[in-house]
This record gives structure tokens, sequence and C-alpha cells, in this order.
């Protein structure tokens, strides 16, 4: 059994459309060629100019149901307090139920992204979220992630204006 | 808090209430009924750590007629470079003391109020009443030493372009730079201890202080109450606090400080057998249960070494001197109270 497929001819109606290949859904011009050529084609095409790409886009990559989901059940903000060799106490102020009190915890530095060793420092922030993650291509699992803030590097900018600040308080408070 | 009679007020350190984020000295005095912008004559900073200046800005604006008391290495061009960096931001919850005193010193500049400002150090008096009672309340600390190393200290943090922003740039050592009070009432006494650790060093901590002469000086009397320095750690501790500047068996009270536990055990037996009575504005030990899904629980008691809850109930212990008699004391119910004879009476 063969199957059959129809290959239209190089015709002038093609040669248009890919001349016009950018703004293939802008509605057209009226009176124009194209208008004139696209109604014997498919009046279909210009009578919805809504579709436009980046929506479809936009829609793919929300509904990506490959991807898994994360249900977040639990999420802190925390901060540094001491570290030694091998731990750090951390407290942690509950963000899903911020009347709990505050907490002290001790944890192993290994719990730690190895992208974010270089980060544990006392002060150091952080947020914590413990949740179930799963998919249609991924069973159920928990998981716990921890990722410290980064802050950016002083600039110029901020220290100059620091400096003449720092002149005028010094003068006005006669700091030595 | 000092009430010093004639509708005054001191202000000694400010920190936030945990629930309602505000200064507790002001909605405490608002509560009484007090006007704030009248009576409270001084605020002190006793120290730059965040657990004594925050809400020190709000407590500033509100208090209008107040002089704001601080060390002079707080103000010195090294403190004041460091805090001129930190403007309001994106990471505002960060350097909580460092974003206080920056708008500290902008209030006080934009308003051009600078002798608002007074600068402590050991032998400062504050003020000294001689209407009806004998009112005096003098500072015995940081000494000369103590404000230049700390001006050194803040030397060295010098921010540089291209340095990585640091949480905590205020050192622990700035409790040597603390301000200590000896306040005098009628005939009692009361000696407030600060942060004031003991490094051993005789021209820093409680060692200068004995060191300076500074008691027979300023004739100061025995205290009968002390408020414990450093929260009652072994490093708040110097053995003749107890045996030059206090009564035999002070009552003493102290403050916890929950992140190092303090005080701890061994410093709370010390305490109640160098005291009458110990009290501690709450126990820093309660270990509150929360509730949460268990599949988090299980996940924590898989990840974590050490879990307890933070204590975050305000004590408030009120102590009133009578004329002709001793103290009168009323605590809350979060206050902890220990006798020199027994254990927790609570």
């Amino acid at each position: 059994m063969s199957t059959a497929v129809a290959i239209p001819t190089q015709d002038s109606t093609y040669e248009l459309l890919d001349q016009d290949r950018l703004n293939d859904f802008r509605y057209p011009e009226p009176n124009s060629a194209r208008a004139t050529m696209n109604s014997k084609i498919n009046s279909a095409l210009i009578e919805k100019p809504f579709l436009q790409r980046s929506a479809n886009a936009y829609l793919s990559q929300g509904l990506d149901l490959n991807e898994p989901r994360e249900e977040i059940k639990q999420q802190w903000s925390g901060v540094v307090t001491s570290i030694d060799i091998n731990n750090l106490t951390v407290q942690l102020q509950d963000l899903t139920n911020p009347q709990n009190p505050n907490e002290i915890i001790v944890l192993s530095r290994d719990e730690i992204d190895n992208k974010d060793q270089s980060l544990i420092q006392v002060g150091a922030q952080f947020y914590w979220s413990i949740g179930y993650r799963q998919g249609i291509k991924y069973s159920k699992q928990r998981f716990s992630n921890i990722r410290f803030r980064r802050l950016p590097k002083w600039s110029a900018g901020e220290i100059k204006a620091a400096e003449i600040l720092t002149g005028e308080y010094a003068d006005f408070f006669l700091a030595d | 808090m000092l009430c010093l009679g004639y509708r005054r007020w001191f202000i000694i350190d400010s920190c936030l209430c945990p629930e309602t984020k505000k200064p507790i000295a002001l909605s405490y005095l608002q509560g009484l009924g007090v006007d704030v912008s009248r009576d409270v004559i001084g605020i002190l900073i006793t120290h730059w750590h965040s657990d004594h200046i925050a809400g020190a800005y709000e407590l500033l604006k509100a208090c209008l007629k107040a002089k704001l008391h601080c060390s002079s290495a707080l103000m010195s061009r090294e403190a004041i470079s460091i805090a001129s960096l930190y403007k309001k931001d994106i990471f505002s919850n960060t350097d909580i003391e460092i974003r206080e005193f920056s708008q500290i010193i902008k209030f006080l500049f934009e308003t051009q109020d600078r002798d608002r400002l007074v600068l402590v150090k050991n032998r400062h008096a504050f003020f000294d009443y001689r209407q009806d009672v004998s009112t005096r309340l003098v500072a015995l600390s940081p000494s000369d030493v103590a404000t230049t190393q700390a001006i050194a200290k803040l030397a060295t943090l010098k921010i540089k372009e291209g340095d990585q922003r640091v949480r905590n740039i205020v050192p622990e050592n700035e409790n040597l730079n603390a301000v200590v009070l000896h306040f005098t009432f009628g005939n009692l006494s009361v000696v407030l201890g600060a942060d004031l650790e003991e490094t051993g060093n005789p021209q820093t901590g409680w060692s200068a202080i004995f060191n300076s002469n500074i008691i027979s000086e300023l004739s100061l009397p025995v205290a009968s109450l002390f408020k414990v320095s450093h929260h009652g750690s072994q490093t708040g501790h110097h053995d003749k606090i107890w045996q030059e500047l206090l009564t035999e068996k002070p009552l003493s009270i102290t403050t916890p400080y929950s992140r190092s536990h303090l005080p701890k055990t061994e410093n709370i037996i010390r305490l109640k057998a160098l005291s009458s009575y110990f009290l501690v504005t709450r126990d820093s030990k309660v270990s509150k249960k929360i509730k949460r899904d268990p599949m988090v629980e299980r996940e924590l008691k898989a990840i974590v070494k050490e879990k307890r809850t933070l204590n975050d109930k305000m004590g408030h212990i009120q102590i009133r001197i009578p004329l002709d008699g001793e103290f009168d004391i009323s605590v809350n119910e979060h206050v902890i109270r220990y006798s020199g004879k027994n254990s927790i009476e609570n």
C-alpha cells in the first residue's frame, strides 16, 4: 500500500507569503496584495490576529507536564550564628507559620550545596524549603533545599558616595 | 529604664518587641501614659550590638527632649564611614545595628541637632540632682584604652571597592567598649553591668574599672542591686565586682541571650550563690513544641543534629525604691526567680 502526498507547485501565492514571513500573524493592510491573496487561500488566517508566537511559547513553557512539580510544605529564612569545622548553627524564622517562635538548630556542613559552601560564614543568610517533588516522569520524592543569599560586591560608586557622606557627617559631628 | 522622679525618665538601650517590632521602651512608657516627647531626658546606647541598639532611631524621634548618649568610639570617623555605606536597600534585613546607627546619624544631621549627642567614657556624669533625693548616674566604662582599641578595630573594617559584603560587620569584642553605669538614688545604689566582659587586660574590661581608682575618686557607694553583665556569662564575671562594687548578697538580675544559651547552668549556680535572689527576665531554655506537617518533621529529624525553640516572651521586672525601705519588686509571669538557698522558685 502506498501513501499519496500532495505537493503544491511553487506559485505566486507562496512567494508573496515568503516575502512577508516576519509578519506571519500580522493583520494585513486592507486592500493590500497579501490581504487579497489571503482571502482566497484561507480567510481564517486573517480573522484571528491574536494568535501570536510569543503567547504560544509562553503557554508551552508553563504547561510542560514533563517537568517535576514542587509542593512546598515548609519554608524558613535563616541566619548562620556560629560555625566550626563540621557544623553550622543557624537561627530559623518560620515563613510558613510566622507566628511560630524562632528556632536554633545545628546542621552538618554536608547538608549545604557545594556551590554555597564558600558562603558559609557567621551572619550569612539563606532560605530553606522542604516539600515533595513529583511529575509524570518522576516518582514522588522528598526534597530539602537550602540556598544561601548572594550579595553583590561594593561598587566604586557606593564607596565614593559613602566617602562624601562620611566627610559631611564627620565635619558636622566634629568626629576625629 | 530609670524613673528619676519629677516625671523624668532615662532609657538604657533599646530592643524590639518580637511581636510588634516596636521599641519596647516606647510601648511601655506610652502604655503608662508618659509623654515621651517631654519626659524622657536621655537615651543611652551602651554599645553597638543589635540587641542594644535596635529601635533607638524611633526612640530618638519620639523623645524630642532626650539627649542621645553613646561611647565616643561610636561617633569616630571610622564608625561613621561604615554607617555611611548603608542605606535602605533590598538587603535591609541585614546588619541591623549598622543600619540603625546610620539612621540615627542621618536624623541628627538632617535636623542639624548636634547638641543632642553626648559622648561617654568612664567618669562621665549623666546627671547629678541634689533636690529632695540625691540622684546620680555615672559611667564606669569604657576606659580610654578600650575606646582606642574599638576605634582601631573599626579602622581595620574599612570597606574598599570590590570587597564582598559581609553580614555581621560589628565585631564581637565591641562588648569591651560597653558603658557600665553606677546609679544612686538616695541611700540605695545600683550597678548596671551592660555587656562588659573581662579579658585579663588590666586596661580594658572590668579590670580597667578596678585599676582606675574610679570607685574612690567618685565616692561610689556599694550597690545592693546588680544588673549582671553580659547575660550572666563567665566572661562577664570579675571577683572584684562582688567585693568592691556590691554589698554582700545583692539582688541580681539579668536578661538571657538565647542564641548563646546564656545564662548557662553553671552561671546560674554561681550567681545564685553570690546573690540573695537572682532574677532572669525569661527562661531561655524553654523549648516549645511546634506542630508541623509530619513529613517536615521526618525530614528535619534526618537532617538536624540539634534543635531548640527560642523563648521570645518578654519578661518584665519592676523595682521601686521607697525612701526608707527595701526594694519593692514586681515581675511578670515570664520572669524566673532563683534564690540563694533554693533552686527555681519561679
